[in-house]
């Protein structure tokens, strides 16, 4: 099943960005076979309305980062060895995601007991079982 | 024309956008045609040929159409929609009035085309109809055209003020008055609407090319737009110092009890030459004899009135003539129908009689019918359309429509159409031509019912003079005098009050061939001599010329002041050149002096307005020479082309430059990219 | 092809009405294969500089360039390369939407009848109903179907979408995405929907009251565009009146904070943020709207205009 990518505009996160996090996100969860090209630059920006160089632009981001390959001939495919961020940047990353859940929780008046709790629940429910 | 598909596409959208305005234009020029056609009545002959003089109605609507097509797209969008596509602004242009011509000519010539048909069937009006009788429609249709290109002109051209615009008219203006009332020619009236048309054509595409702009367009479209605007300029000159001159007429009026004089002279009734002074009425005011010295019988009003009592007088021309040269235009010339035919006047109130020259016969056509009738030959009258075989010969030599004589080179006959008879008078002795007739009638109108005198008839040939009654008898002739040679017209007076009722000659050089201008004419002494039944000539009188003759007009101040202020120095060098003869000295000078002053005055005045706008030094001379040859011409001209830039002080050197140029006019500093805030955001020059 | 010669280049372009000056000295640079959004307030001059651009209106001073010819005088084979959508969608009133194409397509050697008919159809237009008649959108997809059906190289659109209701405005940036299918076609459209400008634009150029005060890549814009919120606490007493900075656009001011937005901040700015003692200092995610209005807004502190006016209903009310 191809991925669905979808835009908004008006948001604080830039349309260009708005495509290489949704890529990344689908390829980090899996939901990305390795044998079906991504839609072509031409494809996603006619059927987002968007300006094709920000998706080819995209594209070149998430393949330069290796999380995308080129396969000429065929397009755009997720990498095999999909090293898709730094270390630092992966931490960068984890931390700000984190820092809004638990700002959330505790907001929502969660114990620190219940938050580790469901997310350990919900990382066994998304597979990642390392 | 590179690209035909396009420019079809543009005369059929521009036909369809303004077939309403064509529509308009055939029905008002229905309208105008129609109204113009001539009733038939009893007291006056039907003239056709003034239906096909529709100046005005050419000119508005070649105006209406020209005007529509270059208001509905000459700014904005639309504008933009219009030029923004691939081919040049000149295809366009071209597009457009092939459109407009093709409706315009339409709109005039259908209706046209349709009444000279109608008016060529048998039976419309009774009167003569030929086809030449359309051409001064044909010449009206043309000079609307300077007309329509006056309308595209003023729609396209930007300008400040509405009058402005609308100047362009200004040729179409020029073109209609000189077919009116100077050209008599119709192939040279032609040429002068080409003429006009060419100079307002290249106006019009100059500025629809420039989108209504003057500066940016070529020099050829600006000097045509500048003769367009300045023909416009004169002719509400012309009307602004008509209405200036009624308004202050008071001013041009003599002072009290200082009338104009003119004298002229006279056979009077006692059979010598005295001189008589009028004033502008009319009035006789004193008998004089040729010395100037009063003559006494004549102090009282009732003798000046009866001066001459008994005169009667035959004119004849001395030169032979042509049609034109009988009744010189405007009376003649292609928009009369006096080169087709003479109306001849009749007491009849059944037929209308016209002299045909091209037939040699006199045609009669039924009022009641309006249809031709009979032919009047030298046979006598042929009933119904057929053509007499017997005509007259040769050229009319001598005939007005009015006296009963028709003179042809070999003989002259006294044509009654009341009678429907002709008779031949005269034949022309072998060697000689004839080249005038007349039949006499008294000076002073049908007053003296007591004056018995037989008249006479007086036929002049190239080398004499032959005076026979009106019965044919014979009763003198004199060979031309060589002093006269030249001359255009004899008079053969009769002064039969006095003891013997004694005849004489009297030579007037005016029409004569000698003299290439009329003014030349009012030089030459007239000459007057009695002419005794033996054929010799007694008793010579030289009387003055004409010229001299007008006493007492001063030119006045108000006069001065009008012509300096509005006479251009280029027409004053014009109008001086050709009046030279008539002026004395003093008012030559005063004629060209004035005028230069006030041109240079103008010139300066152009001359500062142009240095103040940054003008190139081609410009500055060129204005500076138009202000003094033009004078308020030149200064109203610049006004309405130049459209003067908005100043700014320059930073660098503080004084006012014109926006327009990239560089300051005084001091050539560039203009400074506008000052930045600290927020600009670009791109490095080269990535 | 050099696609590194500009399809736009403008140099020093004014111009003037009579003595107010509607443009001023503009000078920009138009990539080949960009999609060009030039944005600016009403009456900022965007008009009268594309009118310029098209050689449809004269300049007072400066050149400008398009496609490498002199815009005073393009010659026609320069103009057959480029397509040009007024801000009113002119067309001749009295031709159906049948006769407009034909029409048009009389001028140009190079006519796609398909895309005439696709965007026609796309806006469902009727082939026999004139141009006159047409709502203001279906008036807009004619206008986009002759000017797209040449195959323009150069696109240039003044303010397209004006008036529009979502669903033509959606057909027509479905077209001019389809534009940029062609290699090297550039798109030049001046806007005020910042929604589609975000969508479709790769670069901006923004007029500020008649001056060009931006032009640049839609990365760099946003990327110089920020804002910082500074906050104090109770302590820290009242915020203090912001000193002239280099670069400063907008001012707000809260009781307890201060929010600054900053054309291209560097370390003095961001020394000086310091200086003016918050408690803390924060970057806030702008998006590409707000940079642009934040940079077309007026300058300096601004609380709300309405700051000062009480509403009638609620004085009385109290």
């Amino acid at each position: 099943m191809p991925i669905t990518i979808s835009i908004l505009t008006g948001s604080n996160v830039s349309i260009y960005r708005q495509i290489i996090d949704q890529v990344c996100a689908a390829a980090f969860a899996g939901r990305i076979p390795d044998d079906e090209p991504l839609p072509s630059v031409r494809a996603l920006a006619e059927e987002l309305l968007i300006n094709p160089n920000t998706v080819s632009r995209a594209y070149c981001e998430l393949a330069r980062e290796g999380i995308l390959e080129s396969r000429p001939g065929k397009g755009m495919f997720i990498s095999k060895r999909r090293q898709i961020y730094s270390k630092t940047e992966r931490k960068r990353r984890i931390d700000q995601s984190v820092t809004s859940l638990v700002t959330e929780g505790l907001m929502l008046g969660f114990t620190a007991e219940e938050i580790v709790g469901l997310v350990a629940s919900k990382t066994k429910e998304l597979g990642g079982s390392r | 024309m590179t690209n035909t598909g396009a420019f079809q596409a543009i005369v059929r959208k521009e036909m369809r956008e303004n077939i309403v305005w064509a529509a308009l234009g055939l029905i008002l020029t229905y309208v105008v045609l129609i109204g113009a056609l001539p009733s038939s009545s009893a007291q006056s002959s039907p003239n056709l040929i003034s239906v096909f003089s529709i100046t005005a109605l050419a000119a508005i609507v070649g105006l209406m159409i020209g005007r529509a097509q270059g208001i509905s797209e000459n700014r904005g969008d639309p504008w933009g929609f219009l030029v923004h596509r691939p081919v040049s602004r000149s295809t366009l242009f071209w597009g457009k009035v092939a459109a407009g011509v093709l409706l315009y000519a339409g709109a005039i010539a259908i209706p046209a085309v349709c009444v000279a048909v109608w008016l060529s069937i048998p039976g419309r009006v009774a009167a003569p109809f030929d086809w030449r009788m359309t051409l001064p429609a044909v010449a009206d249709l043309t000079c609307g055209v300077a007309f329509y290109f006056g309308g595209l002109l003023t729609a396209m051209r930007e300008a400040r003020w509405y009058a402005s615009r609308a100047l362009g008219i200004g040729v179409g203006f020029i073109c209609a008055t000189a077919i009116l009332t100077l050209i008599h020619t119709f192939w040279l009236a032609m040429a002068f609407c080409a003429a006009g048309i060419i100079v307002a054509a290249i106006a019009a595409r100059g500025t629809f090319i420039a989108a209504g702009q003057y500066a940016s367009q070529s020099r050829t479209s600006r000097v045509a737009v500048g003769v367009a605007i300045a023909s416009g300029l004169a002719v509400i000159g012309f009307f602004a110092v008509n209405v200036t001159m009624l308004l202050t007429f008071p001013a041009y009026q003599l002072p009290q009890g200082q009338q104009t004089q003119s004298r002229r002279y006279a056979m009077s009734s006692d059979g010598t030459v005295v001189q008589l002074v009028e004033n502008s009425n009319g009035d006789l005011l004193a008998v004089k004899d040729l010395q100037g010295n009063l003559i006494d019988k004549y102090n009282e009003a009732a003798a000046r009135k009866a001066v001459r009592a008994g005169v009667s007088a035959a004119q004849v021309n001395l030169n032979p003539v042509g049609i034109r040269d009988l009744a010189p235009p405007p009376v003649s010339g292609y928009r009369s129908a006096m080169d087709i035919y003479t109306a001849v006047e009749s007491k009849n109130t059944q037929l209308h009689w016209y002299y045909i020259h091209d037939r040699g016969l006199i045609a009669a056509y039924d009022i009641a019918s309006k249809r031709l009738v009979g032919w009047l030959g030298p046979d006598g009258f042929t009933d119904g359309a057929t053509l007499p075989t017997n005509r007259f010969h040769g050229t009319t030599q001598s005939f007005r429509g009015r006296g009963p004589l028709i003179a042809f080179p070999d003989a002259v006959y006294d044509v009654d159409v009341d009678n429907r008879h002709v008779s031949k008078i005269f034949d022309a002795p072998p060697g000689e031509t004839i080249v005038g007739a007349d039949r006499s009638s008294p000076m002073e109108g049908i007053s003296s019912s007591s004056d018995t005198t037989p008249g006479f008839d007086a036929i002049a040939t190239e080398q004499r003079i032959y005076v026979q009654s009106e019965d044919r008898t014979p009763r003198m002739s004199i060979a031309r005098d060589p002093k006269a040679d030249g001359y255009g017209i004899a008079e053969v007076l009769q002064a039969s009050q006095a003891p013997g009722a004694p005849m004489f000659v009297w030579y007037l050089p005016m029409g004569g061939s000698k003299f290439q201008k009329l003014s030349q004419a009012y030089y030459q002494p007239q000459y007057v001599s009695q002419i005794r039944s033996d054929g010799s000539a007694v008793n010579p009188v030289e009387v003055p010329p004409y010229g001299v003759l007008v006493t007492n007009v001063k030119p006045y101040l108000s006069d001065a002041v009008m012509m300096t202020l509005t006479m251009p120095l280029a027409l004053n060098a014009v109008i001086y050149t050709l009046l030279r003869q008539f002026l004395t000295p003093g008012q030559s000078l005063a004629g060209w002096l004035w005028p230069s002053l006030f041109g240079l005055v103008i010139a300066g005045i152009l001359f500062a307005k142009g240095r103040r706008n940054a003008f190139t030094s081609g410009q500055l001379l060129t204005w500076t020479a138009l202000g003094f040859g033009l004078g308020l011409l030149g200064l109203a001209l610049m006004y309405s082309l130049i459209d003067w830039p908005s100043k700014e002080s320059c930073p660098s050197c503080k004084r006012q430059r014109v926006v327009t140029r990239e560089r300051c006019e005084h001091c050539n500093e560039a203009f400074s990219a506008p000052a930045g805030d600290g927020t600009e955001i670009f791109e490095p020059a080269e990535m | 092809m050099r696609s590194a010669t500009p399809v736009i280049e403008t140099s020093g372009l004014t111009r003037y009405f009579g003595s107010k000056k509607a443009v001023d000295g503009v000078t920009m640079s138009v990539p080949r294969g960009s999609v060009f959004a030039f944005l600016g307030r009403n009456g900022s001059g965007k008009t009268t500089t594309i009118r310029m651009i098209l050689g449809l209106t004269e300049s007072t001073r400066g050149s400008s360039r398009v496609l490498g010819e002199d815009s005073q005088g393009l010659p026609p084979e320069t103009r057959a390369r480029i397509g040009y959508m007024s801000e009113s969608h002119s067309l001749y009133e009295w031709m159906t939407v049948r006769e407009s194409g034909e029409y048009q397509s009389r001028f140009y050697p190079r006519w796609n009848e398909k895309i005439f008919q696709a965007v026609a159809g796309h806006f469902q237009l009727d082939a026999n109903t004139k141009a006159g008649k047409l709502s203001r959108g279906e008036r807009a997809g004619l206008s986009l179907a002759i000017t797209l059906a040449p195959e323009p190289e150069l696109l240039i659109l003044d303010d397209p979408a004006i008036g529009l209701d979502p669903v033509a405005r959606r057909a027509l940036l479905e077209s001019m995405v389809y534009v940029t299918r062609g290699a090297n076609r550039t798109i030049f459209f001046s806007s005020h929907l910042l929604d589609d400008v975000e969508r479709v634009a790769d670069h901006i150029g923004i007029l500020d009251r008649s001056v060009l005060r931006a032009c640049c890549s839609i990365e760099k814009f946003q990327a110089s565009i920020r804002q910082f919120s500074l906050h104090y606490s109770n302590s820290a007493g009242r915020p203090p009146s912001v000193p002239a900075l280099r670069g400063l656009l907008h001012v707000r001011r809260a009781e307890k904070n201060i929010r600054l937005t900053i054309a291209l901040p560097d370390a003095a700015t961001m020394t000086s943020l310091q200086a003016l003692g918050a408690t803390s200092i924060e970057e806030v995610p702008l998006s590409l709207g707000d940079a642009i209005t934040g940079y077309l807004g007026d300058r300096g502190e601004q609380g709300s205009f309405f700051e000062n006016t009480e509403l009638e209903s609620a004085r009385s009310m109290a």
